[in-house]
């Protein structure tokens, strides 16, 4: 056995140096493979193991908490309750994952439950620590840490921390900062929407649909930032104004509407159109006209069209009937005909039908006037 | 880097300068992959630190989702074609439609969805915005509950002609493309979207996703039930490869922005844009990679800052080929495919003016994708010969073979082990050892098996004059009660195609 | 046991049917769950339920599908959907289908119980 080893070893000093560097990689590479083999399936026993304690902390905990939230629970036997959880989740190695387990299913109650039972899980979520928890974790985490304690402080309306939270909306991370604009308005109501006043990093089309998700609780409301937001620099926050515009009826500030009809951005000019059908604007139909003129941009025309089905009067009859005679572009003839179905004027598109006369037009009509499409 | 004889002949020079390409070479690819699977781990872990507190019920409630349309094209599919609409319109979105095009098939296919669905034939004025093969009818259901899957019949064009008829009837702002047969996870739809409504600079005009293998899944209802590694040792190769392609591979390309492939089992296109562009390609093989790079030239040339999304996320799940016959005739369709692409754009070759993919994209997959096996089959042979010839000494090679060996070894496990901290989906221990036994083999005989699909491939290609689809056997999905357990044949069906892949064996042997 | 109502709650999230179970037992009710549509089937075939409480989004067999299967039948249990979905399309699709009543999630347990009895007295009718 030892004459192998040296054997061996005299076999390898004697080698090359190349022989040398390359036998050391094959072998320091399969050693690593071996590692990492090994890793895995630790990684994998530990993983197991999380989620058996997950299991065991969930099955436990859960005829707790289904106690608090539906039983009359007074003082006393809340606070015995609290105990008792406490209990469950303490652990010398485990106690902040197991904090975190009692995080994520306080969580999914409170996105499921409202009313009473809602309160209930607020005062427990407090009372166990996990609101100190997140807090503590938005000042010092990493960012992905700080976007999640944000979210968790919103998801369970702690509206105390508002004050905390309202400090990071125009954070640099964008993901922190889009999970405290959330939580403004969440938290704060149409009151926290300030920040939107001179908000400058743009709202991606995700944080808009958010906040608006949002929003529409205050849809009686009257929002008066929104002329700001509709005279913004930035175009992401006059879309929004829009979108506010048009899902809470906020009537005011026409005239800022009539203006951004003619913006240069195509977003900003679509959606202002589209807010404009909505509303039921039809004092800008004028306008419409004009701005059908002036762009190539088929979206903008089509979206005027559309316009012109909702808001429009006899003369609009004549213009859509004219677009579907004359206009080449299949989409804008398809929304004219559709808009004339709208307004109710069938006669119009039947009359069409039977003077046929393009080909084009014709399919298009007949497509409009079957109802089953 | 050989053992000279005595005179310095010049064939012991073109000798030299054989080795010292090829291993240079080698230790180059080797390099970009490891460059790769670090830029995927980076991205895959802030996509999932980024998304462990997204709340998709925002967007799966609100009025302003864009629409989007669901685009399957079907051709003789008529054993699943009921279960997988109905999976499709079970799809979470807002606001979605789905377009069922039957191309031509000749089984029964239509005749059962019309039964199913309670279709009727409808006075639907087809936009031929992009040209097609003639529409002969156009569906729509009697019932309301259906009332966003349209069904259109037309002659047989093809995958891509029907895809351009899909195009021409939708009515969304996007299209999600996808293979019938593919399996989709119930929130595919929105997690493709969330890219598009989350950039905030530049023109979104594709994402693709991730697409894993359903070999030996639990299927219920259209709906994978229990993930497993597959039975046959030929799928758990295509299971390391599909791995290390779309986890690693395309995860990290598009972290770069440079992915030339979205696959056609699954990616959502901006419509508007994928008509200006003409739609596919009814003459290609590989018609979603040849999109995929027309869009972004289209784009580039008309001065639309762009940009390309790829979703870590497993989202779509695909049988692949059981026999390797059938693989061998897929993998020699894919090369074609893909070496049509290039030759049909080569322009974009080392242009600075398309940026990244000319610059690197292109180049990688000229290099790596296309030549690493030619140049890896070409290597051996002349290995053959010199040392038939006795002219070099062989003993370095093997070493170094070995280090190949090993690096691929290593980095297959290394693979498993991203997968593990990230999605992991595999989640029986003893499944997950077989394929670290699967990772063991693959070199030595997966490998091998690809060069000979690739240099036959390209053999078609260049002096066969081969175009066609070749045809495609698959094993019909494994359902736990009952129902159709048949063997499916699939005649002419293109399949997803994994093409950016990081290859298993760096070339140059 | 008789007259005491039977209650059937279809959700496939088992954290909500434990404590909606829990809740509605607690009130007094037979509770029975499924956890998908298709399961909830074959329980309604098998038994006889006064009520069924059905969420929206779920595998296989959706709640929107549940309720025009149940209603297509003819089953007489008024069917109250409860989803997270809140969104117009949602409300109306349901009553649509058939649903008798509609809450939204995050609902309220107390509100839900009273909507119930509410049910019950209409069925009794």
């Amino acid at each position: 056995m030892r004459r192998f080893f040296t054997e061996t070893y005299y076999f390898l000093v004697a080698l090359e140096p190349r022989y040398k560097i390359v036998l050391f990689l094959v072998i320091s590479l399969l050693i690593l493979a071996a590692v990492m083999v090994i890793i895995v399936l630790r990684e994998r026993s530990r993983k197991n193991s999380v989620e058996n304690r997950e299991r065991r902390i969930s099955r436990s905990v859960e005829p707790i908490i289904q106690e608090i939230v539906f039983s009359e629970y007074d003082g006393g036997e809340f606070k015995d309750a609290i105990k008792k959880i406490n209990r469950i989740v303490d652990s010398a190695l485990y106690r902040k994952s197991n904090m975190a387990i009692l995080n994520e299913l306080i969580l999914y109650y409170h996105r499921n439950l409202g009313g009473e039972a809602f309160n209930r899980l607020e005062m427990l979520y407090r009372e166990i620590g996990l609101k100190q928890i997140a807090l503590d974790n938005l000042r010092t985490g990493e960012w992905h840490i700080k976007a999640k304690a944000i979210n968790d402080l919103s998801t369970m309306r702690m509206g105390e921390s508002l004050f905390d939270i309202l400090q990071y909306t125009d954070y640099e991370n964008q993901n922190v900062r889009y999970e405290a604009q959330y939580a403004a308005v969440k938290l704060g109501g149409k009151k926290a929407m300030g920040f939107l006043d001179d908000l400058d990093t743009p709202m991606s089309e995700w944080q808009q649909i958010r906040l608006l998700d949002q929003s529409l609780k205050f849809e009686y409301e009257l929002i008066d930032r929104v002329g700001k937001w509709l005279k913004s620099e930035n175009n992401s926050v006059v879309v929004f104004g829009l979108m506010i515009m048009r899902h809470l009826n906020q009537y005011h500030e026409k005239g800022e509407l009539r203006k951004l009809l003619y913006h240069k951005d195509e977003k900003v000019q679509e959606k202002a159109i589209e807010t404009a059908r909505e509303l039921a604007y039809a004092e800008c139909l004028e306008n419409l006209y004009e701005v059908y003129e002036l762009t190539k941009k088929i979206r903008i025309k089509k979206q005027i069209l559309r316009a012109m089905g909702d808001l429009g009067g006899s003369k609009e009859v004549g213009f859509l009937r004219e677009t579907i005679a004359r206009e080449k572009e299949y989409d804008l003839v398809f929304e004219a005909a559709q808009s004339l179905k709208r307004m109710g004027r069938r006669d119009v598109l039947v009359s069409y039908k039977e003077q046929e006369l393009s080909e084009k037009g014709e399919s298009i009509v007949k497509h409009i006037l079957d109802d089953r499409i | 880097m050989i053992e000279f004889d005595n005179q310095n002949s010049l064939i012991d020079i073109l000798i030299y300068i054989f080795f010292f390409v090829t291993y240079g070479y080698t230790v180059f690819v080797m390099v970009s992959y490891l460059v790769l699977g670090i830029l995927s781990v980076v991205q895959a872990r802030k996509y999932l630190r980024r998304n462990s507190y997204t709340d998709y019920l925002n967007i799966l409630q609100s009025p302003e989702a864009p629409t989007v349309s669901i685009l399957a094209p079907a051709y003789n599919e008529e054993a699943s074609i009921i279960e997988n609409v109905r999976s499709l319109l079970s799809i979470r979105y807002p606001n979605f439609e789905v377009i069922v095009v039957n191309d031509g098939s000749r089984d029964r296919s239509l005749i059962k969805l019309i039964e199913e669905y309670q279709l009727e034939p409808v006075d639907f004025a087809v936009n031929y915005a992009l040209a097609t093969k003639n529409v002969k009818a156009v569906y729509k259901s009697k019932n309301p509950t259906y009332n966003n899957l349209v069904v259109v019949d037309k002659e047989n064009g093809g995958k891509s002609d029907a895809l351009n008829a899909a195009i021409n009837v939708s009515t969304g702002e996007y299209t999600l493309n996808i293979d019938v047969d593919c399996i989709l996870e119930e929130d595919c739809l929105l997690k493709l979207m969330k890219p598009f409504l989350e950039e905030t600079e530049k023109n979104m005009i594709a994402t693709g996703g991730v697409v894993r293998i359903a070999n030996n899944c639990k299927i219920e209802k259209g709906r994978i039930t229990e993930i497993n590694v597959p039975n046959k040792l030929l799928s758990q190769f295509q299971t390391l490869e599909y791995l290390r392609s779309f986890l690693l591979g395309r995860v990290a390309w598009g972290s770069l922005d440079g992915l030339l492939l979205i696959s056609g089992a699954l990616g959502v296109f901006q419509k508007e844009l994928v008509i200006a562009c003409g739609g596919y390609d009814d003459d290609t093989i590989g018609e979603d990679m040849e999109l995929t790079v027309r869009m972004r030239r289209y784009a580039r040339e008309k001065d639309i800052d762009y940009v390309v999304g790829f979703v870590p996320d497993p989202l779509c799940w695909t049988e692949v080929p059981e026999s390797w016959a059938v693989l061998r005739r897929q993998r020699n369709r894919w090369t074609r495919g893909a070496l049509e692409t290039l030759l049909a754009h080569k322009r974009l070759f080392l242009n600075p003016y398309y940026g990244k993919i000319g610059m690197i994209s292109y180049p990688y997959w000229l290099l790596f994708e296309w030549l690493a096996p030619l140049i890896e089959a070409f290597g051996i042979l002349l290995l053959v010969l010199f040392s038939l010839l006795g002219v070099i000494n062989i003993s370095f090679l093997y070493l170094f073979i070995a280090l190949i060996y090993g690096y691929t070894v290593s980095f297959t496990i290394a693979t498993l082990y991203i997968e593990e901290i990230t999605f992991f989906q595999y989640k029986k221990r003893r499944q997950l050892l077989r394929l670290v036994l699967a990772g063991l083999l693959e070199p030595l005989i997966f490998h091998p098996f690809l060069v000979y699909c690739s240099v036959t491939g390209n053999w078609d290609y260049f002096f066969e004059g081969k175009k066609a689809w070749g045809s495609m056997k698959r094993v019909g999905f494994k359902k736990p009660s009952g129902g159709n357990k048949g063997r499916k044949i699939t005649a002419s069906k293109p399949n997803p195609s994994p093409k950016n892949q990081v290859r298993s064996t760096p070339a140059g042997a | 046991m008789s007259d005491r109502a039977k209650i059937l709650i279809v959700d496939d999230e088992p954290l909500i049917r434990d404590a909606l179970a829990f809740k509605l037992t607690k009130d007094g009710y037979d509770v029975d769950t499924a956890e998908d549509g298709e399961k909830a089937i074959q329980k309604i075939e098998s038994e006889e339920y006064q009520i069924i409480i059905s969420d929206i989004m779920m595998p296989f067999i959706s709640g929107f599908e549940l309720v025009k299967i149940l209603k297509e039948r003819g089953t007489d249990a008024p069917v109250l959907m409860l989803t997270s979905l809140n969104s117009e399309t949602a409300v109306l699709k349901a009553f649509d289908l058939g649903a008798d009543d509609f809450m939204t999630k995050p609902f309220s347990p107390n509100e839900l119980s009273v909507r119930i009895k509410k049910l019950l007295k209409n069925a009794k009718k």
